[in-house]
């Protein structure tokens, strides 16, 4: 497919209206072209058309069978080991999974942790989306030291979200683990590991009255009573 | 998920309703797309904070299938999420994002009675432009234009029209 070609199915490619051959050859001229500025415009435009249709309420009863089916899936998944190894990008579910699935860090029950996972999910999508509207009583903490990041307290939620970047991965033995210093006392917030390289993202139950600070340490895993080492990240609250 | 359904729930059931027609139908699409959306939240690029557009996308999608299949139509690819979508000016963003469906119902409608057709045909009823244009018995190159000029003339309504 030349420009040409492409041009003249573009509002069709766009509207999502080729035929499957077809598709593919658009994209295979995509990539390998950068001619095309105005397709993202366009596809905008064909994307808005979903907001053009009436906005209707779903009968009430399609929550309680959509969270019903949500916590039959959790419970499905409750026998998954969590908070192991090998998997190169744990994702974001794993990571939080990992850091509720011990009851050594904290205690939760793993039903009770997985509707913590989803409503932190909701909480973390949604704050991300709109900063200012639904979630408010945020307090952001600057972390620094080896990497940098984000500790965000939603006080509304009783919820914080970890967010650091390029956090250096560790071997099997051992995790870095997250601390919550109140009048010097650490206090620990649970444990991940992490084995391949990237950033952190995880969200996890907090009640900040009276914090001070946050920190992470390395710890041998699967973690600690108290803190063994400096740490390597901190930030005030 | 409870606080994306709440916030998300009559804009994706309103699309749904739009595309398949009936209620049941509409919620079944709804509910597999929240569930599949929930299944796949650790893929999903929150940064990118298209959580709208995202979801919309799926129901799009699934409720296109829904269609098709209850129509005897063989299933067919509709294109991913694009990644180059809202990654770029500010008209994508604000359309993509925060565009409000009073503004898109009248920039659809201002356009030409044969450019609405194929639009809805397309998008709505996720048909092919082959397809449209046996329906409508037009030559396959008149409902190509069609579709692009409908969308040019959309985002240039959109472009100049409101919005912040």
């Amino acid at each position: 497919m030349n420009c040409d070609e492409f041009e003249e199915i573009s509002g069709a490619y766009a509207l999502g209206a080729l035929t499957d051959d077809e598709l593919i050859a658009a994209n295979d001229h995509l990539a390998s072209c950068d001619q095309h500025h105005e397709m993202g415009e366009l596809q905008a435009v064909a994307a808005g058309l979903a907001a053009a249709a009436p906005e209707r309420a779903p009968p009430p009863a399609l929550k309680s069978r959509l969270m019903d089916a949500i916590r039959a899936e959790s419970s499905s998944e409750a026998s998954e080991p969590a908070f192991t190894t090998e998997a190169p990008s744990r994702g974001f579910l794993h990571a939080i999974r990992g850091l509720f699935a011990r009851p050594a860090f904290g205690g939760y029950a793993l039903s009770g942790a997985l509707a913590i996972v989803i409503a932190a999910l909701a909480v973390w999508n949604v704050t991300l989306q709109s900063s200012e509207d639904e979630v408010s009583g945020e307090v952001v903490s600057q972390l620094s030291g080896q990497s940098s990041g984000e500790f965000i307290v939603l006080k509304n939620h009783d919820l914080a979200l970890l967010e650091i970047d390029d956090l250096p991965p560790l071997d099997s033995s051992q995790v870095y683990q997250l601390w919550a210093i109140t009048d010097g006392q650490p206090a620990s917030l649970g444990a991940f590991s992490k084995q391949s390289p990237g950033n952190v993202r995880t969200a996890i139950p907090f009640d900040p009255a009276g914090v001070d600070s946050i920190a992470i340490t390395v710890e041998p895993a699967p973690g600690s009573q108290q803190p063994t080492s400096d740490p390597v990240v901190t930030g005030d609250l | 998920m409870e606080v994306l359904y709440d916030r998300l729930s009559r804009r994706a059931f309103g699309l749904a309703y739009r595309i398949v027609g009936d209620g049941p139908a509409a919620e079944d699409v709804v509910q597999e797309a929240f569930l599949s959306l929930w299944r796949s939240a650790e893929r999903i690029d929150t940064a990118r904070g298209k959580l709208q557009s995202y979801v919309l996308t799926i129901v799009h999608r699934r409720a296109i299938d829904a269609l098709r299949s209850r129509n005897g139509l063989a299933e067919r690819q509709l294109p991913e999420y694009a990644e180059n979508i809202g990654s770029g000016t500010d008209f994508t963003e604000r359309v993509v994002s925060d565009v409000d469906g009073e503004v898109v119902r009248e920039a659809l409608n201002e356009l030409p009675e044969d450019q609405r057709q194929v639009v809805d045909m397309a998008y709505y009823q996720g048909l092919t432009h082959v397809e449209i244009a046996e329906k409508l018995t037009l030559p396959l190159g008149t409902v190509k234009s069609r579709m692009r000029l409908a969308l040019d003339k959309m985002r240039g309504t959109l472009g100049a029209g409101g919005g912040p």
